[in-house]
């Protein structure tokens, strides 16, 4: 088992890549594998429980929340948060947390594998 | 060995980079499938970028593969970032 | 478990806020429990930053923690300059140049390689 840490700066909606990033730490722990994700700069809107998008089933943060109740242990940067507005990440899904880089640091510390996006 | 991991808009110096490495494995995700890896022997694309986008044709030698797939070249390689 | 990390700047600095953010990551990283080393690359369009005329005052204080922290090199990659017609002449004395194949060399030594 490898404990696998991502990096997402840029948020939902707008590129592809907050649905890249969620399929693939799926794919890593349905596997088995630990996993672990700073999101940084834009990156702290995918974990928004406030999205709506009338044309998908499913919005960008309900795949960060499945992310979390599979395992994952997902942190946003405070500063970025409180920059864009969120309040400490008051509308954040359970379970999505807000710290600072200092866990990111960590995250990387114990990594075996790191991932950008 | 390394796992180049390549999105467009730092294809050129990844690529690149990934040349100068003999042992280099490539991955074209997202937009990088639309770039150019000549010269590089072990080269895989995320299918699903792929088949989106329409490309299959143009990537020669480029293997197909699937998030899991993906997940288990990651485990086995050190991961290079230009993506 | 402490780590080296390889920063490199690739995006074009003021168009976006990359280049001084991955700054406030590259001192985060090196302050941490773990205590990372970190080696900053710019190449790409991320080159530009390097120019003398650039206003580098939003990281200055980045840089300055960072020297605070541990003796810490900038490097800049020369294919990149000539893509861009810059010579060492428009550059900060800060920035030490490198080759392709010596970034090549740096990125197959970190353990961990960031794209900003």
């Amino acid at each position: 088992m490898a404990n696998i840490n991502f990096l997402l700066t840029e948020g939902p909606f707008q590129t592809e890549k907050w649905s890249t990033v969620s399929k693939l730490a799926a794919a890593a722990l349905d596997k088995g594998h630990e996993v672990t994700m700073f999101c940084y700069l834009d990156g702290i809107y995918n974990g928004l429980s406030t999205q709506e998008f009338a044309d998908w089933e499913k919005v960008p943060g309900d795949y960060f929340k499945e992310l979390v109740d599979k395992g994952a242990e997902i942190v946003c940067c405070g500063i970025c948060v409180n920059a864009r507005g969120q309040q400490k990440g008051k509308y954040f899904f359970e379970g999505i947390k807000v710290g600072g880089i200092p866990d990111w640091a960590a995250f990387v510390g114990r990594a075996d594998r790191v991932i950008t996006l | 060995m390394a796992l180049y991991l390549i999105d467009l808009p730092f294809a050129k110096i990844g690529l690149d980079t990934a040349r100068r490495d003999s042992d280099a494995k490539v991955v074209l995700i997202q937009d990088g499938v639309y770039a150019d890896a000549s010269g590089l022997s072990d080269v895989y694309a995320v299918k699903e970028d792929v088949e989106k986008r329409g490309v299959a044709s143009r990537l020669g030698g480029a293997k197909l593969i699937d998030y899991e797939e993906l997940v288990d070249l990651i485990v086995e390689n050190k991961v290079v970032n230009f993506a | 478990m402490e780590k080296n990390i390889l920063f490199m700047f690739l995006r074009a600095p003021f168009g976006s806020i990359y280049y001084t953010e991955g700054m406030r990551a590259v001192v985060g990283m090196m302050s941490g429990m773990d205590e990372h080393k970190v080696t900053c690359v710019y190449a790409g369009d991320g080159a530009f930053y390097c120019l003398k005329g650039s206003d580098k005052s939003e990281s200055a204080g980045y840089v300055k923690t960072i020297g605070d922290i541990s003796e810490t090199h900038y490097y800049v990659e020369k294919e990149s300059l000539d893509e861009r017609g810059i010579s060492e002449g428009d550059l900060d004395d800060m920035y030490k140049v490198i080759s392709r194949d010596d970034l090549a060399k740096m990125i197959a030594e970190n353990d961990v390689v960031y794209d900003f």
